[in-house]
C-alpha cells in the first residue's frame, strides 16, 4: 500500500488566498503560534517545535552583492501527537478556503472535549506565511499508514514567471502513504523554503507567546506540553512553561465559593489604607477566580530590569477558560499600543490618566470555566465574547476590582506628596530651631560670638534655601496640575479628532456624490429638480464642513489654561451675550445659580458648552408660542450640577441616546447639523463631567439636560 | 454616463443610518422600474428583508451603525442565516479599518461586494448590473420567469414528497428561502441539467 498515492488540488484561487491570508496573519510569530494552537485543538498532549538550520547565510544576488537570507535548508517542524488527519480531512478541510470545522464544532472530540483555541481555518494561511513548501505527515490512530502530502507554492510562482497561463486550482500536490504503527497518531508539519530569517530573539518571543496558552494557575488534565528545539541556538527540547509573576507592588487574588454561592471582591479600606476582600453573592456571570498583580512605578522599573530585552511585558488581563487562553488570543503584537482593549480598561484612561489603572500597570489572569460561566460565550470571531448582560456584568466587575487598586494608587500618591510637604516643614523647623539655639548661646556667652556667628549665618542661609526649595516644590506641583489639565484636554482632543475625521469624510462624500451628479448628468431638463436639490445640498454640506473646521480651530485658538471661574457671574454673562437672539425670538430666560461659588476650569470650554446648549434650545423653540430657557446650578455634595431646560419641541425618548452623536440631528429643518450637542458633550467630558437628558422640568414639553462636574477637579 | 436604462422590475433596499441621497437618486434614474426602499437602522432593514425572501432584490448595506445598535455585519449574518441567494453591497467609509476577523467572515461569502461609500456611481451601478444578469441566470429567477410566462402552471402541483405537494410557486419559495427541500430540489434540477447536457438531449 505504501506506493499508493495521488494528487490533491486546491479549491480556491491563489491571489485571493495570498491577499487575504497576509491580512489575516500579520507576522511569523502569530503564524507559528496559530499552528501550535491547532495542535491543542487536535487533542495533542505534546507539541514539539523544531527549528533546523536556522543560521542565516550570505549569498550573492544577481548584481553580485552580498545578501543575507534564510538558509535554503532551514526548516520549521511542528510535531504533535493529536488525532491526525486522513485524506478526506486534508482535501475537504485543509485545502478549502473559508471553511472551518471548528466553527461548527467548537469543542474538540471526546474524551478531551477541549474548547478550540485556534482561529477558524487559519492554519493554511499560517503555513504560507512561514515558508513556500510544506509536507503534511499525518496519521489517525488504528490506521496502518501515514499520509504524506507535499505542497509546493513555488511551483505556481515558477510556472507563472514563465508566462504560463495557469489557474492555481490546476496545481497538483502529490500525496503518498508511508507504513506506520497502528497505535501512532498525530501530525507533523514540515515547513521549508522559509521566507524570513529567524533570530534568537524571534524564537524567544515565540516561546513567550506560547507560554501564555495555558494558565499558570490551573493544572490541565490531560496536559498540553510545548517544547522548542533550535540546536544552533543551544535550545534543546526546552519546555515552555507559564511563568509565575514576581516583584509586583500588590499581589491580589479572589475566588468564589460554590457551596455558599459567594464571590470574593476587592475593596479599598479607607481607614487602614489596605485592599481587602469582601464576600458578595455570586454575580449573574457565575463564579470566577482572578489574580491581579499591580506594579507601581518602582515595581515597573524593577520588573523591566529583570526582564530586560525579554518578551515578558506588563500587558494587562488575560482570560482563561478551563485553563486555556480565551482572549486575547496571545497576540504576537509587540507594540502594546496596537493590542486590543476588549475589557475597556484603557478606554477609561482619558477620563483620568493619572489615577486610573492601565493595562500597563497590571498583569491579570481571569479564570472562568465552561460549567461555572456558561453565559460568557465566545463571539463568532473568537476575539471577544458575545456582548450579553452577563458579559457586561463581568466587565463591570473587573473594573470594580481595578477601582480598589486605583483608590490605593491615589492614596499612595497623596501620601508621597504629604510626606514631602511634612519633610520640608520639619527641615525648616529644625534649621530655625538650630539658629535660635545658636543665637541663645551667643546671647548668654557673648565671647563665643566670633566663633559661632559664621555658623548662625550658615544656618540662616540653609533656612532660606529650604524655604526656596519648598516654594519651588509648590510651584512644580502647580505646574504639574496645569500640565495634567492640558494633557486631559489633549487626550479628549484625540478622541474627537478621530470622530471629526469621520465626519469630514462623510460630508465630503456627500459633496462628491452631488458634484458627480452634476458633472455626469448636466444638462438634462428632466433632472432639473435634482440639480436644484444637489446645489443646495452641496452648499449646506460646505457650511457644515466650515463649522467642523471652526470647531477644530477653536482648539488651536482656545487657551488651555484652567482658571478660577465665578459660576454665577459666568453663566449670566454667557446668557446675556445671547440677549439679541432671545429678544428677536421672543425667548424668556430664567437663571437660578444658588450661592456664589468658584470652579477651577477652562473658560472657553465652559462657554462652548452653554453656547451650544443655547443654540440647540433656540432651534427647538422655533415654533412655540411661549418660549423659555431656564438654567439652574448648585452644589450637590461633591458635584457641581447644572440643569439646562427649554420648553421646546423636546427629544423623543428613543432618540435620547443618539442626539449627542456627531451628525445626528432632530432639528435638520432649522439648520441643525448634528454638531452642537456633540461639541457640548465632548467639552463636558474633557472637563471630566457628564451630561444626560432627564425628564423635562416643563412636564410634557421641552428638554432638560443635567450636567455634572466633579468638584475635586 | 453610458448606462442603458434598465427596465427590469426588482427591489433595491438601502440600509444606511446616514443615507447618501446621490446613491438613491442615481439608482432611481438608472432603474426607473425598480422599487427603492430605505431604512436607517440595520435591524429594521434586516427585519424587512427577512419578512419576505421571495422578492428579487439587491441590498445596499452600510457597515457601521451607532455603537449600541445592530451593525451591518450583524444584519448580514442574520440575512445569511436564512438565505445565501440575496446579493448584498456593503458600503463603508473606512475600508482600511475593517478588522481582520470581520474580513474573515466576509471571505467565504461570494454574494457580497465591499465598496467605499464615496466610490463613483459607475462602480455601484456596475455591481447592480452584474448581479442583475447573474440573478437572471440563477435557477430561481429562471423559474420565476417561467411562472410569469406560463401563468396557468403557477398553482399546479408539480412535485409530491411524502405528504407534501408543491406547485411551481411553492418550489420557488422553497429555493429562495433556502429550506432543506429548496436546496435539495435546486441540486437535483442542476444534476438533471448536467445529465441532459451530457446525454445530448
Amino acid at each position: 500500500m505504501s506506493d499508493n498515492g495521488g494528487i490533491l488540488k486546491w479549491r480556491f484561487d491563489v491571489s485571493t488566498f495570498r491577499l487575504i491570508g497576509r491580512e489575516l496573519i500579520t507576522d511569523r510569530i502569530t503564524a507559528l503560534f496559530e499552528l501550535v494552537k491547532n495542535c491543542y485543538d487536535a487533542n495533542s498532549q505534546s507539541v514539539e517545535v523544531v527549528f533546523e538550520n536556522i543560521t542565516p547565510v550570505i549569498y550573492k544576488n544577481i548584481d553580485g552583492n552580498d545578501i543575507i537570507g534564510p538558509n535554503p535548508k532551514c526548516k520549521i517542524l511542528i510535531k504533535d501527537n493529536g488525532y491526525g488527519m486522513n485524506i478526506d480531512d486534508v482535501r475537504d478541510k485543509w485545502m478549502v478556503i473559508g471553511t472551518s470545522s471548528k466553527r461548527k464544532n467548537p469543542i474538540s472530540p471526546a474524551p478531551y472535549n477541549r474548547k478550540c483555541v485556534g482561529e477558524k481555518g487559519i492554519g493554511r494561511f499560517a503555513v504560507d506565511k512561514l515558508g513556500d513548501h510544506v509536507n503534511i505527515i499525518t496519521k489517525k490512530i488504528n490506521t496502518n499508514e501515514w499520509l504524506n502530502v507535499n505542497i509546493d507554492w513555488t511551483e505556481y510562482q515558477r510556472r507563472q514567471e514563465v508566462d504560463e497561463i495557469i489557474l492555481f486550482t490546476d496545481i497538483e500536490n502529490r500525496f503518498s502513504f508511508i507504513e506506520g504503527n497502528p497505535q501512532d497518531c498525530g501530525t507533523i508539519l514540515e515547513i521549508s523554503q522559509i521566507r524570513e530569517i529567524w533570530t534568537k530573539e524571534d524564537v524567544l518571543r515565540f516561546s513567550k507567546e506560547a507560554s501564555r496558552i495555558v494558565s499558570p494557575y490551573i493544572t490541565l488534565t490531560p496536559g498540553f506540553n510545548i517544547s522548542i528545539t533550535a540546536a544552533e541556538l543551544d535550545i534543546r527540547a526546552k519546555p515552555i512553561v507559564p511563568e509565575k509573576i514576581s516583584s509586583s507592588t500588590l499581589d491580589l487574588s479572589i475566588t468564589f465559593n460554590k457551596q455558599n454561592k459567594t464571590q470574593e471582591t476587592l475593596i479599598f479600606n479607607e481607614q487602614k489604607h489596605t485592599i481587602n476582600k469582601k464576600e458578595i453573592p455570586i454575580k449573574k456571570f457565575g463564579g470566577i477566580s482572578l489574580k491581579i498583580f499591580y506594579f507601581d512605578e518602582n515595581a515597573r522599573r524593577n520588573y523591566n530590569r529583570i526582564y530586560k530585552g525579554d518578551q515578558n511585558k506588563i500587558d494587562g488581563l488575560k482570560i482563561y477558560r478551563d485553563g486555556i487562553i480565551t482572549t486575547p488570543f496571545a497576540e504576537a503584537e509587540a507594540d502594546q499600543n496596537k493590542k486590543r482593549d476588549i475589557l475597556g480598561i484603557d478606554k477609561r484612561l482619558w477620563q483620568d490618566l493619572f489615577n486610573k489603572v492601565s493595562s500597563r500597570e497590571i498583569i491579570g489572569h481571569l479564570d472562568i470555566t465552561k460549567d461555572e460561566n456558561p453565559l460568557i460565550i465566545d463571539a463568532t470571531n473568537r476575539q471577544d465574547f458575545i456582548d450579553n448582560e452577563e458579559y457586561k456584568s463581568l466587565k463591570e466587575f473587573i473594573i470594580e476590582q481595578l477601582t480598589a487598586i486605583e483608590k490605593y494608587k491615589i492614596y499612595r500618591r497623596e501620601l508621597r506628596k504629604s510626606n514631602v510637604r511634612i519633610e520640608f516643614e520639619k527641615a525648616l523647623q529644625d534649621t530655625d530651631l538650630f539658629t535660635e539655639s545658636l543665637k541663645l548661646i551667643i546671647k548668654e556667652n557673648p565671647l563665643l560670638e566670633p566663633v559661632l556667628q559664621p555658623a548662625v549665618e550658615q544656618a540662616e542661609k540653609t533656612s532660606s534655601s529650604v524655604k526656596k526649595a519648598e516654594k519651588i516644590y509648590q510651584e512644580a506641583e502647580k505646574e504639574f496640575i496645569r500640565k495634567e489639565n492640558i494633557y486631559l484636554s489633549l487626550m479628549s482632543l484625540q478622541q474627537y479628532a478621530a470622530n471629526l475625521a469621520h465626519a469630514v469624510r462623510t460630508s465630503l462624500s456627500k459633496v462628491k456624490g452631488g458634484a458627480e451628479f452634476f458633472y455626469k448628468r448636466y444638462p438634462n431638463l428632466l433632472l432639473e429638480d435634482y440639480f436644484i436639490k444637489y446645489s443646495k445640498s452641496i452648499y449646506l454640506e460646505m457650511k457644515t464642513l466650515n463649522k467642523v473646521i471652526d470647531f477644530m480651530l477653536s482648539y488651536a485658538k482656545s487657551d488651555l489654561e484652567f482658571e478660577d471661574l465665578e459660576m454665577n457671574q459666568l453663566i449670566k454673562e454667557i446668557l446675556n451675550s445671547n440677549e439679541v437672539t432671545f429678544e428677536t425670538e421672543g425667548i424668556e430666560t430664567v437663571v437660578e445659580v444658588k450661592d456664589k461659588f468658584v470652579i477651577h476650569c477652562n473658560k472657553q470650554f465652559f462657554i462652548d458648552i452653554l453656547q451650544n446648549l443655547i443654540a440647540n434650545s433656540v432651534k427647538a423653540l422655533k415654533n412655540k408660542p411661549y418660549k423659555i430657557i431656564k438654567c439652574t446650578a448648585y452644589i450637590e455634595s461633591d458635584k457641581f450640577v447644572i440643569f439646562f431646560s427649554d420648553n421646546g419641541c423636546g427629544i423623543p425618548v428613543d432618540k435620547r441616546d443618539r442626539v449627542m452623536e456627531l451628525y445626528y440631528t432632530t432639528t435638520a429643518d432649522e439648520g441643525g447639523a448634528g454638531l452642537g450637542l456633540y461639541i457640548a458633550k465632548t467639552r463636558i467630558e474633557s472637563l471630566k463631567g457628564a451630561i444626560s437628558i432627564i425628564e423635562s422640568e416643563f412636564g410634557d414639553f421641552g428638554t432638560t439636560f443635567k450636567i455634572e462636574f466633579p468638584l475635586k477637579n | 454616463m453610458i448606462i442603458i436604462m434598465n427596465n427590469e422590475k426588482f427591489e433595491i433596499v438601502i440600509i444606511d443610518d446616514n443615507p447618501k441621497e446621490h446613491i438613491h437618486d442615481n439608482l432611481k434614474i438608472e432603474y426607473p422600474n425598480a422599487q427603492i426602499c430605505t431604512f436607517t437602522t440595520a435591524k429594521s432593514g434586516a427585519d424587512y428583508i427577512l419578512n419576505d425572501l421571495n422578492k428579487k432584490r439587491i441590498v445596499f448595506l452600510d457597515y457601521k451603525f451607532s455603537a449600541n445598535e445592530m451593525q451591518g455585519l450583524d444584519a448580514l449574518k442574520a440575512i445569511r442565516s436564512k438565505t445565501s441567494l440575496l446579493y448584498i453591497i456593503l458600503m463603508t467609509a473606512e475600508l482600511i479599518n475593517i478588522k481582520r476577523e470581520e474580513l474573515m467572515d466576509l471571505i467565504s461569502d461570494d454574494g457580497i461586494s465591499l465598496i467605499s461609500s464615496d466610490v463613483d456611481s459607475e462602480v455601484y451601478i456596475g455591481l447592480v448590473e452584474k448581479n442583475l444578469s447573474f440573478m437572471n441566470s440563477r435557477l430561481d429567477s429562471v423559474l420565476e420567469q417561467w411562472i410569469i410566462d406560463h401563468p396557468s402552471d403557477r398553482s399546479k402541483t408539480f412535485l409530491t414528497e411524502g405528504t407534501m405537494s408543491y406547485s411551481l410557486n411553492d418550489i420557488l419559495s422553497e429555493i429562495r428561502n433556502q429550506t432543506q427541500f429548496g436546496k435539495k430540489i435546486e441540486r437535483k434540477l442542476f444534476k438533471l441539467i448536467v445529465h441532459m447536457l451530457i446525454n445530448d438531449k
